[in-house]
């Protein structure tokens, strides 16, 4: 029969003095480690959905620079050419320069954006890496036991040795101390198996499910990371070659431009030279037509006036004298 | 195309007269006729004019032949011309006529121009120079042109012998143009 005694003070006096102790050395590290595990599984779930919102957000704002830079460079290769038809060579030379500046600039921002986001890429790349190292939870779940083992431990010998002072009043009330220690181990036991163990093994399921999405969103974070690496490779790529094909057109048109620029001035003093030539000539022709018009004029004048009888007779006379029929 | 079709007409009826011995007379029937059209235009208008039928137009040639008493071939050929719209190169005919004309009889005709008379002695010199060239005898005319101021011109059947001061005005006008002077 179960008797009340000084032992059940013993034992209430252990568990109060062990409540604390365990308080102190095994519960707050358990909750603290059940925290951080939280923290490395739930928390790198959340990172890599944010990494794989900022990787969006990232292609969408290059997609946009890289359609802008086109759309830019087609403005700037506008100017260029109305400005090289306008202007001349140096005007060309500063359009150009100033689309060298553009695509330097644009070239930088590009490859500075790259590199933040390849260092947020590492960092996300080690915070995933301790999340794997989470797995070593199993270890800290086996430290924990053996700690509670060791905690439990006195108060198991403490309960076995609590009857010693009944035992000298009667042989019986061993028998009584052995049954209250074997319930004692049978409820341990029981309440080991059916609550503790369970909940451990849930609790380790849980654990290897949440390390192994971890893990998953890990993996996909780092091929979305790749990809979006590649595709800033792509970017990088599409705007320098937007810039390149940009300056290789406008220094086309330019050379055009200068070329003919140059060759409708030599046309244009050709045509000046030409023309002023052929004014000249025209003018003396004119001169001469005019001065030989006066001149005939004036011959048939002075030939009306001054010509005699005799020389109209001499001009007939070498007339019949040259007279030859063919 | 117009001289070689007159020239054509015109040694048709050179033929025709060769034939009879009336070269001569032909020619002047035929000279005589256009000199009446040139002082009647109206008339040689109607005689060309298509419009008129032709019987009307032969009609009228009939009667014009008639009063200028032409011979028979010839009012016939004024006839053919009328027919075949040919009347229109009469001038033409009646000036080739006139040089076949002349190479049937040995003739060649010698137009000078001169601004003053000239005297008999230089056109006779003229004809024999020229005669003595052709072979042929040389019908001289001389006719006044005061817009050659000095000199003279000769013109041999097609050929034009240019000795006037005019013209020589004029060639060194080209000349002193073209730079050459």
């Amino acid at each position: 029969m179960l008797t009340l005694d000084i032992t059940l003070l013993y034992q209430m006096i252990g568990f109060v003095i062990l409540l604390p102790i365990l308080n102190r050395l095994l519960y707050k590290p358990v909750l603290k480690l059940l925290a951080e595990r939280d923290e490395k599984t739930v928390g790198a779930l959340k990172k890599a959905s944010d990494m794989d919102k900022e990787v969006a957000d990232g292609v969408a704002a290059y997609e946009k620079k890289l359609k802008e830079a086109a759309i830019k460079g087609a403005e700037e290769k506008n100017r260029l050419r109305q400005e090289a038809r306008a202007c001349e060579k140096d005007m060309l030379d500063k359009a150009r320069a100033t689309a060298e500046k553009e695509a330097a600039r644009l070239k930088t921002e590009l490859e500075k954006n790259v590199a933040s986001i390849r260092v947020s890429v590492k960092d996300e790349a080690h915070r995933l890496s301790r999340s794997i190292a989470s797995k070593m939870l199993d270890r800290n779940i086996a430290v924990m036991l053996a700690l509670f083992a060791l905690t439990l431990a006195p108060a198991l010998v403490m309960a076995s040795t609590g009857g010693e002072g009944a035992a000298h009043k009667a042989d019986s009330g061993m028998l009584w101390k052995v049954i209250n220690f074997a319930i004692l181990v049978v409820g341990i036991v029981i309440i080991w198996k059916k609550v503790i163990g369970k909940l451990l093994n849930k609790r380790s399921v849980d654990i290897e499910e949440a390390l192994k999405s971890a893990e998953e969103a890990k993996k996909t974070a780092e091929i979305r990371a790749a990809e979006y690496r590649d595709k800033l490779g792509e970017l990088e790529k599409n705007v320098s070659d937007v810039l390149k094909e940009l300056e290789i057109e406008g220094a086309s048109e330019r050379a055009r431009i200068i070329k003919e620029a140059e060759a409708a001035a030599t046309r244009l003093m050709e045509q000046a030279r030409a023309t002023a030539a052929q004014e000249i000539k025209k003018a003396k022709i004119e001169l001469r037509r005019e001065a030989t018009e006066i001149a005939s004029k004036l011959a048939e004048e002075i030939l009306k006036k001054e010509l005699t009888p005799t020389d109209q007779q001499r001009l007939v006379k070498d007339n019949i004298e040259k007279l030859r029929l063919n | 195309m117009k001289t070689s079709v007159a020239r054509r007409y015109a040694r048709a009826l050179i033929e025709i007269a060769s034939e009879t011995g009336e070269v001569g007379a032909y020619g002047k029937e035929v000279r005589t006729v256009y000199a009446a059209f040139e002082s009647a235009p109206e008339l040689y208008k109607t005689l060309m004019n298509p419009m008129f039928p032709v019987e009307d137009r032969l009609g009228l040639t009939e009667k014009v032949s008639a009063s200028l008493k032409l011979s028979k071939p010839v009012e016939r050929f004024l006839g053919i011309l009328v027919k075949t719209r040919g009347l229109r190169l009469l001038a033409d005919i009646a000036e080739a006529y006139s040089r076949l004309e002349d190479d049937i009889s040995g003739k060649i005709r010698v137009t000078v121009l001169s601004p003053v008379d000239m005297d008999a002695a230089a056109l006779d010199e003229i004809k024999k120079k020229i005669s003595a060239a052709t072979g042929k005898e040389a019908a001289v005319s001389c006719s006044k042109d005061a817009s050659l101021i000095g000199g003279m011109v000769v013109k041999v059947g097609n050929t034009i012998l240019d000795g006037s001061l005019k013209t020589q005005i004029e060639r060194m006008k080209e000349k002193i143009l073209e730079g050459a002077i």
